[in-house]
């Protein structure tokens, strides 16, 4: 085979997977693409789509190392709909993992703590530096930015989660340890904010004033000039300013 | 049987307590890309587990059968390779990346032997030290298919005069998969040099044999290893990515270093 006729091999076949494996697709016509057995085709799709549950443990979503249910549960879900916004992807999981594990912890800190954990990945997303925003203009929070209601002690349950995928039989006593580690009785939701940083700087998960929330939750519905914004916080809009989190809503 | 060295695969993730752990193996299987030379901390980790251990050099992303290695993979894999004084590093008889576009996965060639050989040596030549190519799980019931991968794999690391990581957990597998005899798939091995063996745990899941890495060996490939050691010495490395834990990847070790010292049973 030609060098040029393989790599033109090599680019298609790679493409062919990641629509596959990432955006739904039909795994027989790219295993025939790709002069595969079909098994061997369905065999590197749940690979594929496996490493995107590698890349959400890693990014945060410690949880799912110590919930069996995680890795099914995920593929079930890949099969379903698209995978390739990752960050996204996470919350869809944690939804569907909810259930059990509220069963697993009556007290609530399971379930808060992987929703904690689905800011940790919302703040890896990446951004480049917005226009700074401009008078008279209406504006809206940046799309890498989220809001939500969580209690962010459940960090304290995170940081003692193993960030490595555990052996079966150890996973329910790590679990049982790292719950140890908070020792309120149930979690009190505060207003949260998760914001990617710039370029190669980290993202950021911080609570937030209630007003500030309620106000900048609002621009998705009502876009404000930065005049109005002003009115409404005063010196609290200056963090929001400085970590470049409005962009203009026109042609949004 | 000859004694051979034994060992697992350094996890950063189990930080200082598995690099503690190999410190005692006598050899111990080392991710090249994942740990950065420049590094004062990686470079104190590797250099101090160089002096209790065998480093067996491996990648994943050299991208052998491809059009090119990741550039991260090959610096650091010189680097190391000149810091260490490594005799070789391994990877994997497939690719894994196209235009920079690497989606994690290890695809099995479409080339000839020929075309393959070809690659083989130019990613030495870029690499600067002999490489040592392992064979993948396929996870099919093609036997064609299988006969074949391994077929090309021995004619091309024969032709480029490269030794084999013989994965003997992933034959098993491709036997158990495909329905052929394993001492079929073996005998494409009979005439190349085998610089190491690996072994791990995989599974069956959703009708697919996997090499999932998250089992402990079972009876049949410890058999196969006590067999092809006895045959042809090299070093074993125990494979574990999931399910991971300092203790049990130890205790592991242990045991297959025990499987290959205790007497044969009449």
């Amino acid at each position: 085979m030609p060098v040029e006729l393989a790599m033109s091999s090599f680019t298609r076949i790679i493409s062919d997977l990641e629509r596959c494996a990432l955006t739904g697709g039909d795994v027989e016509a790219f295993a025939r693409g790709a002069a595969l057995p079909d098994d061997l085709g369905r065999a590197l799709v749940r690979s594929r789509r496996l490493r995107v549950l590698d890349w959400l443990a890693q990014s945060g979503l410690s949880v799912v190392n110590v919930m069996r249910s995680a890795t099914p549960v995920f593929l079930a879900l890949a099969g379903e709909r698209p995978i390739n916004d990752k960050h996204a992807v996470a919350e869809v999981l944690w939804r569907r993992l909810e259930v059990e594990a509220s069963e697993r912890d009556p007290s609530g800190w399971l379930v808060e703590t992987g929703r904690y954990e689905v800011m940790l990945v919302e703040a890896r997303r990446t951004r480049t530096q917005p226009p700074a925003p401009r008078e008279g203009i209406a504006l809206r929070l940046v799309a890498e930015a989220r809001i939500a209601a969580i209690d962010p002690r459940a960090q304290a349950v995170h940081v003692a989660l193993p960030d490595h995928d555990v052996p079966t039989e150890n996973a329910a006593a790590i679990l049982e340890a790292a719950l140890a580690a908070q020792t309120s009785d149930r979690p009190c939701a505060v207003p949260v904010m998760a914001f990617g940083g710039i370029g190669d700087a980290p993202g950021t998960v911080a609570e937030l004033d209630e007003d500030v929330a309620r106000v900048l939750a609002g621009l998705a519905v009502a876009p404000r000039s930065l005049a109005e914004l002003r009115r409404s916080l005063g010196p609290r809009l200056d963090v929001v300013l400085e970590n470049h989190l409005l962009v203009s809503a026109e042609g949004a | 049987m000859p004694r051979v060295q034994v060992g697992g695969s350094l996890r950063r993730s189990l930080g200082a307590s598995l690099l503690q752990a190999a410190g005692g193996w006598a050899c111990c299987e080392v991710v090249v890309e994942a740990w950065d030379p420049e590094d004062e901390q990686d470079a104190h980790a590797l250099s101090w587990l160089a002096e209790r251990t065998t480093l067996l050099p491996h990648s994943l992303s050299l991208n052998v059968l491809g059009d090119a290695a990741s550039a991260l993979a090959l610096t650091r894999a010189r680097a190391w390779s000149e810091r260490l004084a490594f005799g070789r590093v391994s990877d994997h008889f497939a690719w894994t990346a196209s235009e920079g576009r690497e989606p994690g996965v290890f695809l099995p060639p479409f080339e000839e032997a020929e075309a393959l050989r070809a690659r083989i040596e130019r990613r030495r030549d870029q690499l600067g030290c002999p490489l040592s190519l392992e064979n993948i799980a396929l996870a099919t019931t093609d036997r064609a298919f299988v006969h074949r991968y391994h077929e090309r794999l021995a004619a091309a690391c024969s032709g480029a005069r490269a030794p084999v990581l013989l994965d003997l957990e992933n034959l098993w597998l491709d036997a158990a998969a495909s329905g052929e005899p394993i001492q079929a798939l073996l005998a494409h091995y009979d005439s190349v040099e085998v610089a190491s063996y690996h072994v791990g745990g995989g599974e069956r899941i959703d009708g697919l044999w996997l090499d999932t890495h998250r089992l402990p060996v079972r009876p049949e490939v410890l058999s196969l290893l006590r067999a092809a050691v006895s045959r042809r010495p090299a070093p074993v490395v125990y494979e574990r990515d999931y399910a991971l834990d300092a203790e049990s990847i130890s205790r592991e070790v242990r045991r297959i270093d025990e499987a290959l010292t205790e007497p044969e049973q009449p």
